[in-house]
């Protein structure tokens, strides 16, 4: 019984999504009361019919009381609606079920406000933007786009329930020093530099590649001239790439997707890799803004990734790009793309993606990218992140705005009221002129270039991939790895009593932890039964719970419950591992943004408080949750913890290359 | 102050948020002077980030630096008053043009502008009729930003208390419904006090209400709950414990007791001695509690509670009815015309001196504990029938110890031999014993009597009533009854941790069920007790039984139990937190809200459920059942009472006041027109009233002393009596509200997971200790600055070194920090 819906002020539906058996709810209710032979509303208008109330009145609420509604809850909690206000618009999750908390719920809202940001820009700001996007006037588009995070949010749900990289939020590294080492060097040389060095590549520049194994992260490189990427942008995109591609335990209920092969993972080490910010190479884009300055399209904000033209690029792009042709499940996701529908945005096709960069050491937020993913074999893919000749319009576009929006109030300012009449048409024409040329120009640019790299960036005459060749020969073996990343047992006889750990780089956004994951085909150590399926329970209680204290303030966390110690430690240490002290954390309301990274980013916030009172140095950030026996005495469950925690972060510093 | 010309102290952000108060400060890279805004909701502000302010503000077109603020986080709010707390009458706004004023029956605080009254009535039964739309309930919690609400629907009613966000939501619930649950218990059925009295009279009676609840509740009070006023008790901590010296067998601990060990041990643990003053002699609290239970024993009494000057000194009733019982001098009013009580007026006169009496509903829960009660007429009676004799027959072989077990007051019953006297033997002889007797009798003669139903007040629980008796029919013996007849004594005196060694009273027990089995056509039983459980089990206690697989026995039996049981439960309202019959089984239960399959888990204290819950749970079936083996039609009229849709039973409220002091006591509703019932208890009681006030004033200290220097903070919270023991200072520092936040936390978290046992948390500035059994739970806090730490995991960290010295600390207090 679960449902999520975002709607503007006046109760229009932007998006909805259900499940079937609120779908069956709806059914029995609007079946019920209208007559046998009349056709039910559309689902979309059920729903708005249902919550137009609440929608209008938690309006009428901030208006009047300047407050407004976050949560509804009725007995024993068997429903629970979830509101939250982004904008001008009402994301609203509803679990008659049990099976989510506020929390989660909640979390499950600042996410897919987080993926439509991703998908389009600030569009979030601005409810006409946003309905823009998420409802284009015409039926079968916004079925695409509505399916299309339905499905991302389906995929985001499953992970959070199995993996444990989505349960925590951050990145899982596949541990394997030789082979990432190997990747990274192919991934810099074979692609990022071989892409900007071709002639075709149309403008395009290649920023970052990555490889992934399931959900874990296997090798990443970032060019030079590439911002950092941030960990969250990083964990966005492989639930992107999960959506595209699922993981065996992960589509399991999702039998439409194609390749079914992945298996699914769940364990990451922090290693301090390629992984590196490379500030060293932010002076690239100085020169852009003086050509650019003036054509600034609205469509940044839309960045309308022409949709005809999907197909065919992704097309090319398998031809060229994908290199074994002869594996047969290469084939299957071959021949699953080309029964999509002529001009539906295959799911190979490149996207364009927004995410924060640093440009010039100002700040922008959400750059358009260009993501490009290409399945090497089930279950493992490889993405690429380009961004295009267009875009520092977009710096010098959130430039613009800022300057547009400042002149605007200045003029405002200086006038007399009976003035504002004439200086307002003014700004407005001004405004509309140069929207006109952006569109006009803009547009055109950015199709003609998007075309041109697309026909051409990934063509055979591409540097062999010998890599690829070289990767094939570790292909089984990576794909049993990821479900055997890190495994309690080798730290059994040194932490008795430890039954389970998940440690956290918070700088980074990695994490490290046994594997916990269990599917149809694998098994963790703790094998498929009760045992380990408890196991798991107790896990995700500990991190909602550690989660609700860090929400309220406390980062020491030490409980017994049942026949388990649970732990929760957050510290801070500077560059060299030496601990800092602790200091006070914010406390937040419950209808803040989640404790996280995708719904907010909460822990890069934390840091960047924390560093506050530390301007002299690097400030990082870690987190440790164990689970011990109850049988173990605190003092000894406190030692082991700090005693794990020191063996992580040396195994963490440990250079790769 | 906006650069730009705006000017609002209070500028309204697209999100909703609010800012408050700017300063030109700060300039954003490179141009233009900004301003400092802050937020009022200190801690995101602190987390916001510069996209996420120009996010914020974009539209608006401000350009905003985001500016840290430092040192200036809130460690905790104050839960501060209510907001808001109003009841409105949907049924008065049905038609397109009624205004939403109509329907505002009451609205706290009534200096809100009506326009205000207007928006929140009408937007919040606005989106409780949507939401019971889609979800087929009303919710029961609406939380905005900055305040959140408490719900109840009630037919056409909608009851909404707006509370501070920072209160946890079951507070905030349960306080609603202890709300209700007063006006309820002074004014009945809501439509029919609507009916009855003008809207005026009820708002300042409301009003009363409020203030007076407003005024004893502090913080620590709000979290937990706990019944009111005993924050006037300052000293809590030291007085329970002192009953210790009454002797060894006499394990009194009310506080201590709750440890399970030690529970172990005790014959009886009564705590119903709330908080009494620190330094009040254990002997003047025996007094108090000799005095409830002589009243007990004049006919229509069930029970009842003495207040010192607003304090609990002893009392028999169960928390939800003690707490209501101390609003009484709130509720008062002169020439109150109760709804039915008519006949008040008429007797008002006759009244003795000092002596009120007025009409006041019970749930039926608590009806049904009162009546359980076995009180003395069990065994005082000097003729009792056959039956009776043989069970007090066999009771008398326990005497002292059933004796103890009703002795309910706080220090429990002092030794045996002083009960001893004033018990078996001199009380048959007494004049009052067989007035008692005829009023137990009574309901069989008088099937329709006591209630004159008021209009509204009339339905019966029990339609079927051969149903009823055919639950009656049960083979008794296979339910137990020897621990029955323990139960019974000790579930009379409520929430009696009674952990009866089955030895002694089991195969004398034995007999006597075997003796109710015969068809008598006067059971002894045919107490109040009996016949108002008579048909149905309350539901803890089918529950319980379903639990320990006593029900299928009952549902062996052909189409019985279900007709007398379902009805039962679905007329019956929201169960009262407090525990009927196990207490910690019945608290988890409901604080939990969780299935009782999962009380199951909790490992630790899985023995001891066994050992206590499964003879409560058939003693109080069989109790039932026993009691109206007979004939059951009287059984029917009492159960039945007045179990309108509010399912409230009627009874009297007796309030003797003695200066400082006051005696109160729920009598059966025919006290009121029985004059020489009401001398009986007047007179019984007025000379040792007397003693006792003289008593505690002579003892009571004029000013409590401010405490000396604390080391710690510690609270603790018993969950079976909702009481709270704390040495918190009135004027919380902010590290005393660190400690607030951090309890109000675990509090929650162990109400929800019934598995919690024991929790640490730490912040940079305190830690804070707490563990949990099922009817305690126990906060530390140490006072002195710790050293710093770094939030790495160390065991030289002082925050895992508070459980030992919560344990050392607290002992002194006589606290089991288990």
């Amino acid at each position: 019984m679960k449902c999520v819906l975002v709607a503007t002020e006046g109760a229009e539906v932007l998006f909805y999504w259900t499940d079937k058996e609120f779908e069956e709810s709806l059914r029995l209710k609007f079946g019920q009361s209208e007559n046998e032979g009349e056709e039910l509303p559309a689902l979309e208008d059920q729903l708005s019919t249902l919550l137009a109330p609440v929608i209008i009145s938690s309006m009428t609420m901030l208006e009047k009381l300047s407050d407004t509604y976050t949560c509804f809850s009725t007995e024993n909690g068997n429903y629970l609606y979830v509101l939250h206000l982004f904008g001008e618009c009402l994301f609203v999750a509803v679990n008659g079920d049990h099976t989510e908390g506020e929390g989660d719920l909640r979390r499950k809202l600042c996410v897919l406000k987080y993926l439509f940001e991703v998908h389009f820009g600030l569009v979030t700001v601005d409810g006409q933007l946003i309905r823009k996007e998420l409802r284009p006037p015409e039926l079968e588009q916004r079925i695409q786009v509505w399916e299309h995070f339905q499905s991302l949010l389906g995929t985001y749900g499953r992970l959070r329930e199995q993996e444990q990289c989505f349960a925590v939020e951050a990145v899982e590294r596949l541990i394997h020093p030789q082979l990432c080492e190997l990747c990274i060097e192919a991934l810099e040389q074979d692609v990022i530099q071989a892409v900007n060095c071709s002639r075709e590549r149309a403008g395009e520049e290649a920023l970052h590649a990555l490889l992934l194994v399931h959900s874990k992260l296997l090798a990443f490189y970032s060019s030079h001239g590439a911002s950092s990427l941030r960990p969250a942008d990083l964990l966005a995109l492989i639930l992107l790439v999960q959506d595209l591609y699922p993981s065996e335990s992960t589509a399991e209920d999702d039998d439409t997707q194609p390749s079914p092969w992945r298996g699914r993972s769940s364990q990451n080490i922090p290693v301090q890799q390629a992984w590196s910010p490379r500030s060293a190479g932010r002076t690239r884009r100085s020169s852009a803004g003086t050509e650019t300055d003036s054509s600034l399209p609205e469509e940044y904000f839309t960045p309308a990734p022409s949709p005809g033209e999907q197909s065919s690029g992704s097309t090319v792009w398998l031809d060229g790009g994908t290199p074994p042709t002869d594996t047969p499940q290469v084939q299957m996701a071959e021949d699953t793309l080309q029964t999509l529908l002529p001009g539906s945005p295959g799911p190979s096709s490149p996207r364009r993606i927004f995410l924060d960069a640093s440009v010039k050491e100002s700040y922008c937020p959400m750059v358009p990218h260009t993501m490009y993913c290409l399945p090497l074999w089930p279950g493992i893919n490889m993405v690429l992140l380009t961004k295009s000749p267009s875009t520092p319009l977009a710096l010098a576009l959130y430039q613009l705005l800022d300057g547009f929006s400042l002149l605007e109030k200045r003029l405002k300012e200086g006038q007399e009221v009976g003035s504002t009449l004439r200086s307002h048409p003014l700004m407005g024409d001004l405004r509309q002129r140069m929207d006109k040329f952006v569109k006009n120009r803009g547009g055109q640019e950015i199709q003609s270039t998007w075309l041109e790299f697309k026909t051409k960036a990934f063509s055979r005459s591409e540097p062999a991939s010998s890599w690829e060749e070289k990767l094939m020969d570790w292909k089984d073996f990576l794909l049993v790895k990821s479900r055997r990343n890190v495994t309690m047992v080798s730290y059994l006889e040194d932490f008795p009593g430890l039954v389970h750990f998940i440690y956290v780089d918070r700088t980074t956004g990695q994490m490290v932890a046994p594997s916990l994951s269990s599917s149809e085909r694998t098994s963790s150590e703790l094998g498929k039964g009760p045992l380990a399926a408890f196991i798991r329970t107790k896990v995700w209680s500990l991190i909602r719970l550690a989660r609700r204290y860090l929400q309220k303030g406390y980062t020491t966390l030490l409980f017994q419950e049942g026949d388990f110690y649970c732990s929760y430690f957050l510290w801070f240490e500077n560059e060299m591992g030496y601990k800092l002290q602790i200091m006070e954390v914010p406390v937040l309301s419950d209808d803040s943004a989640p404790v996280g990274m995708l719904g907010g980013d909460y822990y890069r916030k934390l840091l960047r408080y924390y560093s506050k009172g530390h301007p002299a140095e690097a400030v990082k950030c870690y987190e440790l949750l164990a689970l011990h026996l109850s049988v173990i005495p605190t003092d000894v469950l406190v030692q082991q913890a700090g005693e794990l925690a020191r063996r992580l972060w040396e195994a963490s510093r440990v250079p790769l290359l | 102050k906006l650069q730009n010309g705006f000017e609002p102290d209070e500028l309204e952000i697209t999100s909703g948020h609010r800012f408050q108060h700017a300063s030109p400060l700060v300039g954003f890279p490179g141009e233009e002077l900004f301003e400092e805004i802050v937020l009022q909701r200190t801690g995101e502000l602190m987390l916001m980030e510069p996209d996420e302010w120009i996010r914020l503000f974009w539209k608006r077109g401000f350009k905003v630096p985001y500016h840290w603020m430092e040192g200036s986080m809130a460690p905790f709010c104050s839960l501060a008053r209510w907001n808001y707390f109003f009841l409105y009458d949907g049924s008065k706004v049905k038609e397109e043009g009624d205004p939403t004023r109509a329907g505002i029956c009451y609205f706290y605080p009534s200096q809100t502008l009506l326009d205000r009254q207007e928006l929140l009535c009408g937007q919040i039964a606005g989106v409780v009729h949507c939401v019971s739309d889609i979800s087929g309930s009303p919710p029961t919690l609406i939380r905005l930003r900055k305040l959140k609400f408490a719900i109840k629907v009630d037919g056409d009613y909608l009851w909404v208390l707006g509370c501070a966000v920072e209160l946890p939501d079951v507070n905030c619930t349960q306080f609603l419904d202890q709300l209700i649950g007063f006006f309820h218990f002074y004014n009945g059925p809501v439509s029919l006090a609507y009916q009855n009295c003008s809207q005026e009279e009820l708002s300042a009676e409301w009003d009363t209400f409020i203030e007076q609840i407003l005024r004893n509740t502090s913080d620590l009070h709000k979290i937990f709950n706990s019944l009111w006023n005993l924050d006037q008790t300052k000293v809590t901590c030291s007085s329970p414990f002192s009953f210790h010296a009454l002797g060894d067998d006499l394990s009194v601990c009310s506080m201590k007791a709750a440890s399970l060990s030690s529970l172990a041990d005790c014959e009886h643990v009564n705590s119903w001695l709330t908080s009494c003053p620190a330094q009040v002699e254990p002997l003047l609290l025996l007094k108090a509690a000799l005095i409830l239970q002589t009243c007990q024993r004049s006919p229509h009494v069930l029970a009842g509670c003495i207040l010192y000057k607003g304090l609990i000194v002893s009392t028999q009733l169960p928390p939800s009815l003690t707490a209501k019982v101390l609003l009484h001098r709130a509720a008062h009013r002169d020439q109150r015309i109760p709804t039915g009580g008519e006949a008040l007026q008429d007797h008002e006169a006759a009244l003795p001196l000092n002596v009120q009496i007025m009409p006041v509903f019970l749930t039926e829960e608590e009806a049904v504990s009162l009546r359980e009660f076995p009180g003395e007429p069990v065994t005082s009676s000097p003729a009792p029938p056959a039956r009776l004799q043989e069970c007090a027959s066999a009771l008398r072989e326990d005497a002292p110890r059933h004796e103890e077990s009703t002795a309910w007051t706080l220090a429990t019953t002092p030794e045996p031999t002083s009960t001893d006297i004033s018990w078996p033997n001199g009380k048959g002889e007494n004049g009052h014993v067989s007035a008692h007797d005829l009023e137990r009798i009574k309901p069989a003669k008088l099937p329709h009597t006591p209630w004159d139903r008021g209009p509204g007040l009339g339905c019966s629980l029990l339609k079927d009533p051969g149903s009823s008796r055919r639950i009656e029919d049960l083979d008794l013996s296979e339910l137990h009854i020897p621990e029955a007849q323990d139960m019974e004594t000790s579930s009379g005196s409520l929430a009696f941790l009674c952990v009866r060694a089955p030895d002694a009273s089991g195969p004398r027990c034995k007999e006597s069920v075997s003796d109710s089995g015969n068809p008598e056509p006067k059971p002894p039983e045919a107490l109040p007790v009996g016949t108002a459980i008579g048909g149905f089990v309350s539901p803890s206690a089918l529950e319980m039984l379903s639990l320990n697989g006593a029900l299928e026995q009952r549902e062996d039996l052909p189409g019985d139990s279900s007709p007398a049981s379902i009805p039962r439960e679905d007329c019956l309202p929201r169960r009262t937190s407090w525990p009927l019959l196990s207490p910690h089984l019945d608290s988890r239960q409901t604080e939990t809200k969780r299935p009782m399959g999962e009380q199951g888990t909790q490992q630790r204290v899985d023995g001891v459920h066994e050992s206590r819950s499964a003879p409560h749970l058939e003693c109080s079936s069989s109790s039932g059942d026993s009691q109206s083996a007979g004939p059951s039609a009287d059984g029917i009229d009492w159960g039945s009472t007045p179990a309108s849709r509010a399912g409230l039973v009627r009874m009297n409220l007796y309030t003797h006041s003695v200066k400082g002091l006051v005696l109160s006591l729920l009598a059966e509703e025919p006290l009121l027109g029985d004059d020489a019932a009401v001398e009986e208890v007047y007179h019984s009681s007025l000379a040792s009233l007397n003693g006792l006030e003289v008593h505690l004033k002579e003892t009571l200290p004029g000013d409590e002393a401010a405490p000396t220097s604390r080391t710690y903070n510690f609270t603790h919270f018993d969950r079976i009596q909702n009481m709270l023991t704390a040495n918190l200072p009135q004027v919380a520092t902010p590290q005393d509200r660190r400690f607030l936040q951090a309890v109000s936390l675990m509090h929650a978290d162990f109400a929800q997971r019934p598995a919690l046992y024991e929790m640490t948390v730490r912040n940079a500035s305190t830690a804070v200790y707490a563990c949990c059994s099922p009817v305690q739970e126990t906060y530390f806090q140490q006072l002195a600055a710790a050293a710093r730490s770094s939030g790495f995991p160390s065991p030289q960290d002082g925050a895992f070194s508070l459980p030992g010295k919560a344990k050392q600390k607290l002992l002194k207090h006589g606290v089991n920090a288990l």
